[in-house]
This record gives structure tokens, sequence and C-alpha cells, in this order.
């Protein structure tokens, strides 16, 4: 890969990968270095496949291990949720729409995550996900319908805030 | 199979069907079964909330790559410490002690 077929390979994958390691880390400075490593690890490897399709999921795939080497290394003084937690709010803009679902995310395990990024906002079908992932579709089906119950909790719950705030506000 | 577990399926079907825009099914099993209209009222609302989240854009390719090239030797001496380095308690013992000798030193042999 020369120099310019790189950048316009960066330019076509970085922003959904970029978003993809938010969602899991939700630290826009590990998102940075994790973006670099994958890349790295692109330019690098020599199975790097041809077409759109297939280097995006090989992308993802990187991306998604990258991140959990990411977790091991911070996971040494804290755990991974305290930081998941704490970078809530310090990432991202003043949407406070976006901050009830990052909010209602942390819940999440990020295996759950990934997943529910892949399905929802890359599009991926569920065995397309178990290929990234390493899961069987079944696996890969349970743990969507898990994430989405968790979610729900937490989502009925802040509800029930929110409209007791709206009461006490009232 | 025990009713238990044949819900569980069911409220996994459901959950999927949701998910993945079958509304026919979604229709008909809420038509069967009215108590799951809250279930699938929730999952959507999730499902649309959690796609209309924010895409940031991400750094350009030129910030990424010449990032390590510009560092100074500093920083990179600083990557090789494990991370959080400074909330070790190894390594603030260590600082405390440092710092109880240095003062030692200085009040029984530098300053009589």
């Amino acid at each position: 890969v020369d120099n310019i077929a790189f950048k316009a390979l960066y330019d076509a994958h970085a922003k959904s990968l970029y978003n993809f390691i938010l969602w899991m880390t939700r630290d826009a400075d590990a998102g940075r270095d994790v973006l670099q490593t994958v890349f790295i690890r692109a330019w690098k490897s020599d199975s790097f496949p041809e077409g759109f399709e297939d280097r995006n999921r090989w992308l993802f795939t990187a991306a998604r291990n990258a991140c959990y080497d990411s977790f091991r290394h911070t996971a040494r003084l804290r755990s991974f949720k305290m930081r998941y937690e704490a970078h809530v709010r310090t990432c991202g803009g003043d949407d406070v729409h976006d901050d009830v679902f990052w909010d209602i995310l942390s819940e999440c395990s990020e295996t759950e995550r990934c997943i529910l990024y892949l399905h929802l906002k890359a599009g991926y079908s569920y065995s397309e996900i178990g290929t990234i992932t390493g899961m069987s579709e079944a696996n890969v089906r349970v743990k969507v319908c898990r994430a989405m119950k968790t979610l729900r909790e937490k989502y009925t719950r802040s509800r029930k805030n929110g409209s007791a705030v709206d009461k006490d506000a009232g | 199979m025990d009713p238990l577990s044949t819900k569980m399926q069911d409220e996994q079907t459901l959950i999927d069907s949701v998910l993945q825009g079958k509304t026919d099914d979604v229709k008909r099993h809420v038509q069967q079964f009215p108590e799951s209209a809250g279930l699938v009222r929730d999952i959507e609302d999730l499902k649309q909330g959690l796609r209309a989240i924010d895409d940031e854009e991400p750094p350009l390719h030129g910030e990424v790559f010449l990032k390590k090239q510009k560092a100074s030797p500093f920083p990179r001496l600083l990557s090789l410490l494990p991370t959080d380095w400074y909330l070790n308690p190894f390594i603030l013992c260590l600082g405390l002690v440092a710092i109880v000798w240095f003062l030692y030193v200085l009040f029984a042999f530098l300053l009589p």
C-alpha cells in the first residue's frame, strides 16, 4: 500500500472506526491511539484484504482487538467501568439526548457495546458480527437480547427519575 | 419446554424482530400478547435513540500519523511506565521515603 492509497483507506474507514472505538472506550485520547494502532496494523499486514466490505470487516476486527488490548493496559489500577463512566460526560458535545444514551450504554459490558454498535450503527447482521467477534451467531443473538434488556431497565429507571424531577420542578 | 424458557425465547424473538424492523411479526406478536406492547415501545425507543447518537469526526490522517514523530523524548520515556504510574502505591511510598530522607539530611547535617 503506498502513501496515497493509505490516505484514501484512512479517509474511507476512519470515521466509522473512530466512532466504534469511542463506543467501546468513550475516551477521545484512547480513541486516537487505538485508531492509530489499527491503521498501523493494516499498513504492516501481509494479509490485508481487497474490497471495501472485506477491509471494513478486517478493520473492525482489528479495532475490537486493539480496544481489548487498551482495556488490559488501563485495567492495571482502575477498572474499565470506572474509566468509562468518568469519560461519559467529558467526551462529545452538549447534546442532552446523547448524554442520556451514553449514560444508558455505560450499563453494558464492552462486548455488548461492541455488538450493539456493529448491529445498530454499522448495520452488520448477526452472522457477520459473529465473524468479526469470533462468536457464534446464536451467541451474538443472545448477547444482543441480554444487552437490550439491560438497557431497557436503565432506560425505564432514567425515565422514571426524569418524570420525578419534572414533578418536583412543577 | 418449561413456560419460563418459552417466555424468554418469545422475548428474544420479539426483540430480534424489533431490531431488524420486522414490523409485521411485531404487530402479530403484540396482537397475540398485548402485554408485550411496553417492551416493543421501549426497544424501539432504544434502537432509535442509540442510532441517533451523533457521530464524531475522526482526527485527520496527518494528525494521527505525525503525532508520534513530533513527540519529544520525555513523553516517550513516560510511555514506558505503566499507565497511571503516579497513582501506584509503591511509587508513592518511594517518593514519600525520598522526601523524608531528604528532610532528615537537611536538618541533621546541613542546617546545623
